[in-house]
């Protein structure tokens, strides 16, 4: 990955795996995965159901103990030194439902706290009300959105410097959904925090993202910083003769043609100028060139059939 | 970087969600108590309480404590992503706070029979009711930390079931073949010497319970059950093979 090794060059990652691998019995989950979390970034693990994201988390927690490979949190291998880890960490899971759905919100909370001496408790009770709690109610009659803000407390009230948020918007109403983000962000602002999201809606953070990790079937498929994005994946209008083929070796994805045929568009990744330089080299006229969005970045990212 | 919390937090938090966990098991033991209190109370009034005090009820003691590590873990997913697992804590401490913080409330709840069973003796004024070999509270600790070993060792309640069952049978066995010899398993709760003196206010020991009879086969049944739980604990080790 051409930008992998300016991040490692700084020093300075909140994440690190090597050649990380999990297999559920003989489903491989991750297979050779090395990621380069910078300390700061707000990086966003895309990937389809299944493509691994959840179990990158899980293996950061040392909750899945991997098959080969290593993980370091803040230079921590998580597996030796798994407790300093997850002290570190503010975990928001996939699932809504908490073991502890017999406690009242405001006992769970009690009941957390302590095994944090960094437990923010003013910051803990701001949370709460912005996220409009009962501290009464029993976790297991929460819905499944207010479940998902109780989990936001838990993992935001402790200032950990790394939130772990594995669809973390998931369950939510769009108002809430808004407001949760509105929320994370303050917190960014307030709290040096470095995030890793999956999520399946990227085009809502869009203006909080800065990293992008692809998976797919379980291995890293790319890793761009935000800028590198901006540089390496497009969008292309192309004038064409009719009958006119993409060039071999361009990685290109979403193509759309005019009814006469004779204009193209196209999401290519690959250095700006070295794709211009093809594609005219092929006979094509490159009418406009535009930046793509995150969320498109992404799908393009993930249906592109090239490799790393 | 965010500090890791002390070993006595974890301990008295795990002794707190523990409590709070029980409180349904706790409630319904408070009412069979209060239940049979009661028909115990009318068979005291008519002079038939010696029975209650000689059956053979700390078997049932001991299958309880057995069993009780169930109630213990059973709010928390022991294996796989769970909750627990998600704290800043080395996993295999948690398990040992966990055990113990079970332990504290199994022995808080043995107390608590023991005074019943006392308070009952002396209500009857019982010349000599048997309330409690001192090797009891060994006997219920060591099978308590085997049940844990069962419980935290398998995955999947059906075998959990059948190892329970498996070490009851077995047990039940030991006991049958070994009765008449002085290894009984009866000796861990029955120790006769032991005799609380009824219509005083105050419990006396007539003499120690002879050695061999009750200790050796109490501690070695502890040492097997603390080594089955270290074993068992290997398995949710921050290091636990795969």
């Amino acid at each position: 990955m051409s930008h992998q090794a300016e991040w490692d060059s700084t020093g300075v990652l909140a994440v690190a795996t090597h050649a990380l691998s999990l297999n559920y019995g003989n489903e491989v989950a991750l297979n050779n995965v090395d990621l380069r979390i910078p300390e700061g970034a707000i990086y966003v693990l895309a990937g389809t159901n299944g493509a691994g994201k959840s179990s990158v988390m899980k293996s950061l927690l040392n909750l899945e103990r991997p098959h080969a490979g290593t993980a370091q949190v803040f230079g921590l291998d998580t597996v030796a030194r798994g407790p300093e880890v997850r002290a570190q960490i503010g975990y928001i899971p996939e699932w809504h439902a908490h073991e502890y759905g017999w406690l009242s919100c405001g006992q769970l909370l009690q009941h957390v706290a302590p095994f944090y001496p960094a437990w923010d408790h003013p910051y803990a009770a701001t949370l709460i009300k912005a996220f409009d709690l009962s501290l009464t109610r029993r976790v297991d009659s929460l819905s499944k959105g207010e479940a998902r803000r109780l989990q936001f407390v838990l993992a935001l009230a402790h200032r950990p410097p790394l939130l772990l948020l594995d669809e973390p918007t998931d369950g939510l109403d769009p108002l809430a959904r808004s407001r949760t983000l509105a929320i994370l962000a303050e917190h960014l602002a307030d709290t040096p925090t470095t995030v890793v999201m999956s999520t399946h809606h990227i085009g809502e953070i869009e203006s909080l993202a800065d990293h992008l990790g692809v998976l797919r079937a379980g291995k890293l498929v790319a890793q761009l910083s935000r800028d590198a994005l901006r540089s390496t994946v497009h969008r292309y209008v192309l004038d064409v003769s009719e009958g006119w083929s993409i060039p071999p070796l361009l990685r290109c994805v979403d193509i759309k043609r005019s009814r006469t045929g004779r204009e193209l568009a196209a999401t290519f990744i690959g250095q700006q100028d070295d794709v211009r330089a093809r594609l005219t080299g092929a006979g094509a006229t490159v009418r406009d060139v535009t930046a793509v969005t995150l969320e498109h970045a992404a799908l393009a990212l993930l249906t592109d059939g090239g490799s790393r | 970087m965010h500090d890791t919390p002390t070993l006595r937090t974890v301990v008295r938090e795990q002794i707190n969600i523990v409590a709070r966990s029980l409180t349904l098991e706790a409630r319904v033991v408070a009412v069979v108590l209060a239940i049979v209190s009661l028909v115990i109370g009318v068979e005291i009034a008519n002079g038939r309480a010696g029975p209650w005090f000689d059956s053979g009820e700390w078997s049932i003691v001991g299958v309880v404590a057995l069993v009780y590590p169930f109630a213990v873990w059973r709010r928390d997913r022991r294996f796989g992503p769970a909750f627990l697992w998600t704290l800043p804590v080395n996993r295999t401490h948690l398990v040992y706070a966990r055990v113990f913080a079970g332990w504290v409330w199994l022995m808080a709840a043995l107390a608590g029979f023991i005074a019943w069973k006392f308070a009952l003796s002396l209500l009857s004024g019982l010349a000599n009711p048997r309330i409690l070999s001192p090797d009891a509270p060994l006997g219920v600790t060591a099978l308590y930390l085997i049940g844990s070993a069962v419980l935290l060792a398998l995955r999947h309640p059906l075998r959990w079931f059948l190892g329970a069952a498996g070490i009851l049978i077995m047990l039940g066995l030991l006991e049958r073949g070994l009765a008449a010899g002085p290894y009984a398993f009866q000796v861990f709760f029955e120790a006769p010497q032991l005799l609380a003196v009824a219509g005083r206010s105050t419990t006396a020991w007539r003499q120690l319970p002879l050695f061999a009879q009750s200790t050796i086969p109490t501690l070695l049944m502890l040492i097997v059950g603390g080594i089955a739980l270290w074993a068992a604990a290997l398995r949710h080790g921050e290091n636990r093979r795969r």
